[in-house]
């Protein structure tokens, strides 16, 4: 019982005529239940730490490479843990199956044994090769646990290690040229990983991380494919980060904890944006030659992702519906017509663009009593209006009068909206 | 739940498998390959998973060649087979280039860093790290790198790694210092690095032909 006075209260209420015996004992229950679900995720928590920290104390003690052993005994060490962690998933997948601290600690174990193992092994014979092919080989290695025994703790390691692959295969692969293709096909043997726990848990916590963690390997991944940097890339950015905030149109009329994929997403367009309100970044010659432009067919690719994304939605959501940044990849496409003639036209559109978004942010929050919203939606007008400073001759007076009119602006807004909820309270 | 635990079966399988073939690929170029020598000099780095080793930089990569095949073909990070033959002094050097795979002798993969239209320098080998127990990479640094005695830069014994050669497969089998193994050099209190008493011809000798 979580609260001992309960147990107390509980036959001097029924002595007192208060409550039945009955009515007692459901209330009993009641508590009994809660009581069980926390010590069960306080279980599930305390088994993944403690896989983990065992596995990464594994990994720890097997990069000391120990000199003294033989390579035949190093080579049947580098078995053990993977033994171990696959014995215990076997057990889990007869005996336990149905509980989640077992599948989540076995799989944890096992994978972290797997990829101790790939590193003994790199070690014993002295494999050469970057980061990238030890990180591919591990993921490969520890997909299965995805399904089988299905966990959670993997998935989220398993999309870390594959962004890491991608961003290793570009950054610091053999060849200027070098492409992480196979990450398509990391990240899409996850996918199936991810419908499964969108029908059984998209209400739930651990869910939200997942779509955190999923959007944010989609997004890190997709950027990865360009030999280049020039304008018409800014375009594809954000036209991907428009289709991201879509995501949550796509289940209408059911409940689900898909707004990260709106949070990267939102958050790629609002940095996109705020980079090309400089006249600066317009004005360079030559990010504006359009004809010239590597990796259009890519460009292309998320470009149609993003406006089919959009027309699609206007049969589910009205323009500027609940949050106003898939209308910022038509925005932006406009800036990036008139820029290609006329640069500083295109930055003032920006900032206008900019502006249009935080005005409905704003009035957002104000429809929906969400301080949160409200003050996103002012932090994206400040934000805007503070960094023209920076391309701006501005005397310091004018500077701090508009400083001390954002602060103002703040404070009324929010002293507002929190007067508007006690009155709605009471 | 037999459907279940049949395909984890499966899969633990497979991630033996893989982990197996892993070993069983490095232990038969170990046991069934020809021995090179290449004369070599480290630097010491980490890996966050793997622990601790010295990158070596092996003399034979930066030599000239002429340049192989279709010069028309050539384009940046292209990959070849390095054809494997010995110098006088018994070191490893890297006689031709070919743009298959051989049929027959011994050969590596490489990768060329640099050409001209008619020359090709610079390879990168397939091998270029030795894995070292926790501590002993900055040791073995000093023995094999050179070291200033007052105004004197005295040159460290030669170094050099044995590589087995099987099939295009290549697995360092020892890292070697003025004849002696690293992990001998390395079970003894270094003091001082040894060094060579006479100064030694300075190795600018291309590694090629």
């Amino acid at each position: 019982m979580r609260d001992p006075k309960l147990s107390q209260a509980l036959p001097e209420l029924v002595r007192d005529g208060l409550i039945s015996a009955d009515q007692a004992e459901r209330i009993k229950a009641r508590y009994a239940t809660v009581d069980e679900q926390s010590s069960n995720r306080m279980l599930l928590v305390f088994a993944v730490l403690g896989s983990l920290l065992v596995g990464l104390g594994i990994i720890l003690i097997i990069a000391h490479n120990w000199d003294d052993l033989s390579r035949g005994t190093r080579t049947v060490i580098a078995f053990l843990p993977v033994l171990l962690g696959q014995g215990l998933v076997l057990y889990t997948l007869r005996k336990k199956a149905d509980v989640s601290a077992w599948r989540e600690g076995s799989a944890v174990l096992l994978a972290c044994g797997l990829c101790a193992a790939v590193a003994l092994i790199s070690q014993i014979y002295h494999i050469s090769g970057n980061l990238e092919g030890y990180l591919f080989t591990c993921s490969l290695l520890i997909l299965p646990l995805l399904y089988l025994p299905g966990s959670f703790t993997v998935a989220l390691g398993y999309l870390g290690m594959i962004t890491w692959y991608a961003w290793t295969v570009r950054f610091e692969g053999s060849g200027p040229d070098d492409r992480p293709w196979y990450f398509i096909a990391l990240l899409a043997a996850a996918v199936p990983f991810y419908g499964g726990e969108m029908r059984r848990n998209g209400t739930g916590v651990p869910f939200w991380w997942l779509s955190l963690c999923m959007a944010l390997a989609t997004g890190i991944g997709s950027q990865l494919f360009y030999r280049d940097w020039e304008l018409a890339h800014a375009l594809g950015v954000v036209a991907l980060a428009a289709a991201f905030t879509l995501v949550p149109w796509l289940h209408v009329g059911r409940e689900l904890r898909t707004w990260p994929w709106v949070l990267v997403g939102g958050a790629t367009m609002l940095i996109t944006f705020l980079i090309f309100s400089f006249r600066p970044v317009w004005r360079d010659e030559w990010h504006l030659d359009a004809n010239a432009v590597n990796d259009r067919y890519i460009i292309g690719l998320y470009l149609a992702t993003g406006v089919i994304g959009y027309a699609w939605s206007l049969r589910v959501r009205r323009p500027f519906q609940q949050w106003p940044y898939p209308e910022g990849l038509v925005l932006f496409a406009l800036c990036f017509i008139v820029g290609l003639s006329a640069p500083t036209v295109a930055a003032i559109l920006v900032n206008l663009a900019l502006l249009v978004l935080g005005v409905i942010t704003v009035k957002h929050g104000i429809e929906r009593h969400s301080l949160r919203r409200m003050n996103l939606g002012l932090a994206i007008l400040s934000v805007t209006i503070l960094l023209r400073f920076f391309d701006t001759d501005m005397s310091f007076v004018l500077r701090g009068l508009v400083f001390i009119g954002i602060g103002c602006g703040f404070l009324y807004m929010n002293m507002r909206m929190v007067r508007e909820r006690q009155r709605h309270a009471s | 739940m037999p459907r279940k635990l049949l395909l984890f079966v499966a899969a633990g399988v497979i991630q033996l498998g893989v982990l197996a073939w892993m070993i069983v690929g490095h232990e038969r170029v170990l046991q069934e390959g020809a021995v090179y020598r290449f004369r070599t000099a480290p630097i010491d780095p980490r890996d966050p998973f793997r622990g601790e080793y010295v990158v070596l930089n092996f003399e034979v990569e930066r030599g000239r060649w002429p340049m192989y095949g279709n010069a028309n073909t050539v384009a940046p990070s292209m990959h070849a087979f390095g054809l494997l033959g010995t110098d006088s002094a018994g070191f490893a050097r890297i006689v031709s280039f070919a743009e298959e795979r051989p049929e027959a002798g011994d050969f590596i993969p490489v990768e060329y860093l640099s050409w001209t239209p008619d020359t090709l320098f610079g390879v990168a080998l397939p091998f270029d790290r030795y894995y070292l127990e926790e501590g002993d990479g900055p040791k073995t640094e000093q023995l094999m790198a050179p070291q200033w005695n007052g105004e004197a830069l005295q040159q460290p014994l030669p170094s050099y790694a044995v590589v087995r050669i099987h099939q295009g497969e290549a697995v360092i089998e020892d890292l070697m210092v003025g004849d002696r193994s690293i992990h001998e050099w390395l079970k003894e209190p270094l003091l001082d690095a040894p060094m060579q008493q006479t100064a030694p011809t300075p190795i600018s000798v291309p590694a090629g032909s």
